[in-house]
């Protein structure tokens, strides 16, 4: 008996992680991808040293209710995201969380209000910082129907950022 | 060793023959437990874990993303083998090193996915994760520090859940430091489940521990809100609702009192006592909101203290009675500069509180042989109380 449940207890965290990571993974596979235009934040964390932080600079629809400016992006509205001609960039307008029923894809004002952090390499994170200063930014997102948003990748002039840095 | 010096005290004073202390002496064997081994064997398996961390860690973006989770959950397989087999060959120093590492490395696995998929969450989400993911690992083990270690990550995830909450208009600010107040209260409840203190009663004391001294910690601290109270009527009025889901807390508590004090019949009267102060110096002194009563804030203080002192005396827990006394002392003593103003004053205020200190000094002196007495007589120190 003993025996069995320690079993089941070594196994359980296995299974508790495997779950994370196919749930992780699935949220970024199963959803629709976007590409986000980001800009830097602040400096990089330097208490950290493994992450850049960041913030969304969305593009609002013109003549359409916004959610806040920027990066101030108000929590508790929701964000309705519509197909751009020509680019893999949304067009953004603010919804109520309501009646978010007509749009392709929807976000939660909380999910990508304020700082919001991108895990890279410490040893090229200095790099990075000065990259997403002086150059185009954007996230390669995934955004599933129940408005689960899960970050791909960090884009440098349209293309991920490792090919982007080792190109130059 | 100690035990050794203190058999050879006993026997040269005629207290104890040499048969008797030759037994003792294999007893004490039996029952000593291989610390060094634990820290050795504990420390060489952190360094391997450390290693493998640092590999990965070093080639962060020449391993993908896929291979380093791979790799994590090859490893924590292995732990689990691992863990499995020494149970099975009965290597208890060995087990204990590895559901330590395997706790701690579940977090750091937690922390291996939320890098790799960008995952934005709250620190408190990743450790209420973990806590779940371990409570069954931890549970096998029969360290009681492990179960205290579970119990300190468990409140840890609940304050730091509390820290976004007061920063949303949902939660106001007196609603969050009512809240912090029933963490210790919870922790009570949960110590008077049979259950728990039958079949695992190296939680039992791990929630026991923490709710007694949380209570008593947090109560002491509400008492200081007689000199400057934090909230404002607004914020009263939230702070007011989780009053009354902790004065709920303490009636279940004040009728399940009697498995709180292991068996010691003659302490649920204190111990009922000791609740109803949680809640009414708990929180009583934010409701009253009543500023500048410096000494009757000194007053209840040593009054729960007090109560303190009784719960453990009734309990024969000598060391908590020690304890309890010695903060009533102290608090004595900072009396002493509170009350009084000018120099006179606090000439005059420190010789009275002196004298008052001295008294009570002879007065537990004298009452010292009776306390022995008692105290021996059960021989016994629970941990469940406080």
């Amino acid at each position: 008996m003993n025996q069995r449940l320690l079993l089941v207890a070594v196994l359980f965290p296995i299974l508790g992680l495997a779950a994370l990571i196919g749930r992780a993974e699935l949220n970024l596979r199963s959803g629709r991808t976007w590409e986000l235009p980001i800009s830097g934040y602040d400096p990089r964390d330097l208490l950290s040293g493994h992450y850049l932080r960041y913030q969304y600079r969305l593009e609002w629809s013109q003549g359409a209710s916004t959610c806040g400016d920027d990066g101030d992006i108000d929590p508790e509205c929701c964000l309705c995201l519509q197909p751009r001609p020509g680019s893999r960039e949304p067009l953004v307008h603010g919804v109520r969380c309501d009646a978010v029923d007509g749009c392709l894809s929807w976000l939660r004002g909380s999910d990508v209000a304020g700082q919001q952090r991108y895990f890279v390499p410490a040893e090229r994170a200095r790099e990075l910082e000065q990259a997403l200063r002086d150059r185009p930014a954007a996230l390669r997102v995934s955004v599933t129907d129940d408005a689960t948003l899960a970050v791909d990748t960090l884009l440098l002039d349209g293309v991920p950022w490792q090919r982007a840095q080792n190109g130059r | 060793m100690q035990v050794d010096r203190k058999l050879a005290e006993w026997q040269n004073a005629g207290l104890l023959t040499a048969e008797a202390a030759a037994k003792i002496r294999e007893y004490e064997g039996h029952q000593t437990r291989p610390y060094l081994l634990y820290a050795i064997g504990g420390l060489g398996a952190l360094t391997i874990v450390l290693g493998l961390v640092a590999i990965i860690a070093s080639n962060w973006e020449s391993i993908p993303g896929g291979v380093k989770l791979a790799l994590d959950l090859v490893l924590a397989a292995a732990l689990a083998a691992g863990l499995v087999i020494v149970d099975r060959r009965g290597i208890d120093w060995l087990r204990e090193t590895l559901i330590a590492l395997y706790w701690g490395f579940v977090l750091a696995s937690i922390g291996l996915i939320s890098q790799v998929y960008h995952l934005g969450g709250a620190t408190w989400q990743a450790l209420l994760v973990w806590t779940g993911l371990t409570f069954a690992l931890v549970t096998r083990s029969r360290s009681p520090n492990l179960a205290l270690l579970w119990v300190l990550a468990l409140h840890t995830t609940y304050f730091m859940a509390l820290e976004p909450l007061a920063r949303t208009r949902l939660a106001p600010e007196g609603l969050v430091v009512g809240l912090v107040g029933l963490a210790p209260l919870l922790c009570l409840a949960v110590a008077t489940s049979a259950g728990i203190r039958r079949l695992r009663p190296n939680f039992h004391h791990a929630f026991a521990g923490f709710g007694w001294f949380e209570a008593l910690a947090m109560t002491s601290a509400a008492t200081f809100a007689f000199y400057d109270s934090p909230l404002d009527s607004e914020q009263l009025e939230s702070f007011a609702t989780t009053a009354t889901i902790a004065a709920a807390i303490v009636v279940f508590l004040m009728v399940r009192a009697d498995r709180l004090v292991d068996g010691h019949r003659e302490a649920v009267l204190p111990v009922r006592v000791l609740l109803a102060l949680f809640i009414v110096l708990g929180y009583g002194p934010l409701l009253l909101a009543a500023n500048k009563q410096e000494l009757l804030g000194a007053l209840v203080f040593i009054a729960l203290w007090a109560v303190a002192a009784w719960v453990g005396y009734a309990t024969h827990n000598a060391r908590f009675l020690n304890l309890a006394t010695a903060v009533i002392g102290m608090r004595l003593i900072a009396v002493y500069f509170e009350v009084f103003g000018s120099l006179m004053d606090t000439g005059l205020g420190l010789i009275t509180g002196g004298l008052l200190t001295v008294a009570l000094t002879w007065f537990w002196a004298r009452k010292r042989r009776e306390l022995a007495t008692r105290l021996d007589a059960a021989n016994t120190e629970p941990e469940s109380t406080p």
